[in-house]
């Protein structure tokens, strides 16, 4: 019952604000400028449809994920407090509860590989965040001010990056920093790093037994030097490994994995 | 004399247009010649005229009976060869070669004379006609009718061939006689020595060859390896005689190869696989003489050395690799290391007695010792543990040119070493030990041996070794300092005190060990501390009483003694002027010196051989009178120092428990006034060598981050392996890194951004600033 209803509220609203953005973009800039002025007087208050009709269409979408949350509050006034307090930390971030929300709305998966070329495009800091400036300049590189554009660019960019190897590169270095845990940024889980190689490189000739040897392994996690160096490895070494080569400058992790595969004969 | 040649021109040419119109000239002049030459055949030359004999000649060639005249010379000497053929044929055996060689030189001598008659000829029509000349005819014709003769060559094979044999077999023969068949064999072959190489080179060779693989044969199922080498060299021997006495010179290499080929190549591998006498046999009874006399007959066949050196490597390797892994030796480092270096001195001996020093061989006999040297990881210890034992005790007496001798054959093999870093840290201990405790007998021979492992390993190797002595030499000097300082106070202390000052970091490290120094002793230590620190400013002393020595004067019922012990058990004793009686835990409360040490040096007080302490059971009861003990004592302390490792005594059946009681030995007597009681000094136990070699490890780490870095510092960018063999280049003279560490040292550099990869080729390493 309640979902429906909040499923219900949300499809009009959407629509709603599609159609007065649309409308917005013909006024003149004179009256967008007057316009914009009067939102610092207004944010006191509870955002109204009013309110958003009033901001930019990334902005207007940013605050949907955001103040979605305080809609709901209103709802359910009995909860107030709580939901209220639970989000008051997020003024400035999509948490993972936004982005999940985001991402159906999109209809893309949160661990596709989309959606990590989207973070790699906001040049997030965090998996599972995106901070209002990260949010912004996202779209602002992607040239796109809704959803279903959105959509269509992550999909042609992703594309465009399978086949772009210098800029896989720096999505591929991107994602160990993504992905990262520690303050550092200089190590990543065992498990975390199987599972971001299995986004990364679905195809390679030894994602799934490096998949599987990470998970072997007594270490808890891997440094960059070894993570950048799996890249080379994955296009460079057969899969049979017939040309690998231990007493050229591998990282040992990799010496190890190689020696597993032949032991477990995977190959 | 003028008017005669022209006489005799008119005369000629009166004849010759005689002879023009004499239609039977040519015949009648050939038979003249014919008769003349048979008169030669016939050695009945004396009465013939050459000048009429030659103008025979002349005039038959000047009239164009050239042809006639050299084909009708070849037919009659062909016929008479036949003749002589037959004549040679029916003599018999023993007058055979006589014959054959008696008609060879009536033939050379005819035909000189017929050349010599019919040289206008030779001149002009032979030359014309591009024919043979009179003499090689004639070579060509007893050759054919002669040498080659059905009846005569088998013959004259057979016969030379059962002579050599004869000769072969010890019997006298006519050797002059055969030179001069062999010479005729050499001369038909005519500007060659196709006849003498045909005709008996050959087959000479191959009888030479069947007669030598029956002979050897023969010789190797009888005879030991020296005497079969002995007789084969008697057998070569004779064999070039035989070319300098009969044969020519040109058959020496070839008969040569076939007399090495069956006599040497051919039984290589039986005479060193012989037993009882063998190459393996040789080399264990030293048979210098017989070795030498098989390397001089296996050089000469090719990969005979090879195979001698081959068998010898892997005996060495066999023999040393025995005394390496000898449960019984491994036990004792003397005997150990001088097995090694006896050998050493074997095949040296060997190497310049009997294999002339062969580059090969050396190189060989070298490779083998490294291989087994290295096979017990204990090598480096036991060095070093041998070079003590020769600085403490076993070069006394001994004069420095031999000193210096017998140093040298140690680094020889000490070069051998591939964990040298694992010997310096041994040696370390081993000389602060002979430093500490004063039992070098040489100062000189010990700057002597430092000096060649500088030479061989480099300053940095021995940098802190020289540390140790300049401490030594310096805590001298501080010694006479404090000394006056102390008279100058004019309060004498209790106790003569004796300080080593040891730098930190040149001697072995050891966590510092403290015991509680009884309060005189730590008034003197207070006093020096007072002294030094004054002088030096912003030091630290750290007491080291693990290492010190005392002289305790010990009041015994019967007699009164001079105690040497450590300090260790110099403070264990003071205990029992309070108390007759202590349990094990009572000593180790009161004195706090570490349980291992403790057992260990309370294992040496209740020695039987000198037993100044009584060990008892718990349950015991004994009443033992007070006595008195005056202690006077000086005491070696130093700043962190230790010895962890040395040779092992042979150990009470009983050792210290826990559970014991101690008590003061009233009963104690000894025929010396002054006792020494040594510490029962305990092999390096499990936990402590497996200490050392984590040092060891981690030093290494050190050293490999240390020579990374300073490579890539100095080149900026290097590929990976490149860096990898400069690494192990620049440290192989201290141990050989294993690639794989180096790999790993590297990733951790890269780690901590010491070095990273360069964007361009991951294989490059970039140095970072």
């Amino acid at each position: 019952m309640t979902r429906k209803y909040t499923k219900k509220s949300s499809g009009s609203t959407a629509s709603t604000t599609n159609s007065t953005a649309e409308i917005v973009d013909l006024t003149t800039s004179t009256s967008s400028v007057g316009k914009k002025r009067k939102s610092p007087d207004e944010k006191a208050q509870p955002i109204t449809k009013k309110a958003l009709n009033s901001l930019t269409p990334v902005q207007s979408m940013f605050e949907k994920y955001k103040g979605k949350n305080i809609i709901k509050a209103i709802h359910y006034t009995y909860l107030y407090t709580y939901i209220f307090n639970v989000h008051l930390d997020d003024d400035e971030t999509i948490g993972p509860e936004g982005i999940a929300r985001f991402c159906s709305d999109i209809g893309l998966a949160p661990d596709s590989f989309e959606i990590l070329v989207l973070a790699w495009t906001m040049n997030a800091s965090k998996m599972g965040y995106f901070s209002k400036n990260e949010f912004s300049s996202g779209f602002e590189k992607l040239q796109c001010s809704d959803l279903s554009t959105l959509k269509k660019q992550l999909n042609s960019t992703s594309q465009k990056l399978k086949h772009d190897s210098t800029k896989f590169t720096d999505l591929y270095k991107y994602a160990f920093g993504f992905a990262s845990e520690v303050e550092s940024k200089k190590s990543v889980d065992l498990g975390t790093a199987a599972e971001m190689l299995k986004l990364l490189l679905p195809e390679g000739p030894h994602t799934t037994n490096f998949a599987a040897f990470l998970c072997t392994q007594p270490n808890k996690s891997i440094n960059k030097d070894q993570w950048l160096c799996f890249l080379e490895f994955s296009r460079t070494v057969k899969a049979d490994l017939s040309n690998y080569d231990d007493s050229e400058a591998w990282p040992l992790l990799l010496d190890q994995f190689s020696e597993w595969v032949q032991q477990e004969k995977r190959i | 004399m003028m008017a005669k040649p022209n006489g005799k021109i008119q005369f000629k040419n009166l004849q010759s247009h005689g002879v023009l119109a004499d239609p039977d000239f040519p015949k009648r002049t050939w038979k003249l010649l014919k008769t003349a030459m048979r008169q030669i055949h016939q050695q009945n030359a004396s009465n013939l005229s050459f000048e009429e004999l030659y103008r025979n000649g002349y005039n038959m060639v000047l009239q164009k009976h050239g042809d006639l005249l050299y084909n009708n010379l070849k037919k009659m000497v062909d016929k008479h060869l036949k003749a002589v053929a037959k004549t040679v044929s029916e003599s018999i055996d023993e007058k055979f070669l006589l014959e054959l060689n008696s008609s060879w030189i009536n033939h050379k001598t005819s035909m000189l004379m017929i050349r010599d008659i019919l040289m206008y000829m030779d001149r002009n029509y032979v030359k014309q006609n591009n024919l043979s000349s009179v003499f090689d005819l004639g070579l060509y014709l007893f050759r054919d009718n002669v040498a080659h003769c059905s009846t005569i060559k088998d013959r004259l094979l057979n016969t030379l061939l059962s002579m050599v044999q004869k000769e072969r077999e010890g019997e006298v023969i006519d050797r002059i006689l055969i030179k001069n068949i062999v010479q005729m064999l050499i001369d038909l072959g005519v500007n060659s020595k196709n006849v003498y190489i045909e005709d008996f080179e050959k087959p000479l060779l191959l009888k030479t060859s069947s007669h030598y693989q029956a002979q050897s044969q023969t010789l190797i199922q009888t005879c030991s390896c020296p005497d079969y080498m002995k007789k084969v060299e008697i057998c070569l021997k004779e064999e070039l005689e035989r070319v300098s006495h009969y044969l020519d010179s040109s058959s020496e290499p070839k008969l040569k190869e076939v007399c090495e080929k069956q006599l040497i190549s051919n039984h290589m591998r039986t005479l060193i696989d012989m037993e009882n006498s063998g190459l393996i046999s040789m080399l264990k009874d030293d048979k210098i003489e017989d070795l030498k006399r098989m390397y001089n007959l296996f050089s000469r066949v090719s990969d005979g050395l090879n195979l001698m050196k081959d068998v010898i490597s892997s005996y060495v390797k066999e023999i040393g690799r025995g005394i390496v892994m000898d449960e019984e030796k491994t036990k004792e480092s003397g005997t150990y290391f001088q097995s090694l270096l006896d050998l050493k001195d074997k095949y040296d001996n060997l190497l310049q007695n009997a294999l002339y020093n062969d580059k090969q061989f050396i190189h060989s006999i070298q490779q083998a010792f490294e291989y087994f040297i290295n096979l017990n990881p204990k090598s480096p210890e036991y060095i070093s543990l041998f070079i003590d034992e020769k600085l403490k005790k076993g070069l006394k007496g001994v004069s420095e040119e031999e000193v210096d001798i017998i140093l040298d054959k140690i680094l020889m093999l000490f070069r051998l070493i591939q964990e040298k870093d694992v010997f310096e840290k041994y040696y370390k201990q081993h000389l602060a030990k002979r430093l500490l405790l004063g039992r070098s007998i040489s100062d000189d021979a010990e700057r002597n041996m430092i000096a060649k492992l500088k030479t061989e390993c480099g300053y940095q190797f021995t940098s802190k070794l020289e540390g140790m002595f300049t401490d030594m030499r310096l805590s001298q000097d501080t010694m006479s300092g404090f000394k006056t300082y102390i008279q100058n106070l004019k309060k004498a202390l209790p106790i003569d005190l004796n300080v080593h000052v040891l730098t930190t970091g040149f001697w072995p490290t050891q966590n510092t060990a403290n015991c509680n120094l009884p309060r005189e002793i730590l008034l003197c230590c207070e006093a020096f501390k007072s002294y030094y620190l004054s002088n030096h400013n912003g030091r630290l002393l750290l007491w080291q009483t693990n290492m010190g020595t005392a002289e305790i004067k010990a009041n015994f019922p019967s007699k009164s003694h001079e105690l040497q012990v450590s300090s260790y058990q110099m403070v264990i004793l003071l205990l029992f002027n309070d108390q007759s009686k202590l349990t094990f835990k009572e000593i180790a409360d009161q004195t706090g010196i570490p349980t291992i040490d403790l057992k260990r040096n309370l294992l040496a007080l209740t020695n039987p051989k000198n037993k100044i302490l009584d060990r008892e059971l718990p349950s015991t009861t004994s009443s033992t009178t007070t006595t008195t003990t005056t202690a006077t004592s000086s005491s070696t302390s130093t700043s962190p120092s230790s010895s962890s490792s040395s040779i092992s005594t042979p150990t009470p059946s009983k050792s210290i428990d826990e559970s014991d009681v101690f008590a003061f030995n009233t009963k104690f007597k000894s025929k010396l006034f002054r006792v020494k009681v040594m510490a029962v000094v305990q092999k390096e136990t499990p936990v402590e060598e497996k200490e050392t070699r984590d040092k060891v490890d981690e030093d290494r780490k050190h050293q490999i981050e240390a020579s990374i870095v300073r490579i890539m510092k100095a080149r900026k960018t290097l590929e990976h392996s490149n860096l990898v063999s400069e690494v192990i280049k620049q440290l192989q003279s201290r141990f050989v890194p294993n690639p794989v560490i180096v790999k790993k040292r590297i990733e951790s550099l890269i780690e901590r951004e010491y070095l990273e990869r360069s964007k361009q080729d991951r294989k490059i390493y970039n140095y970072m600033a």
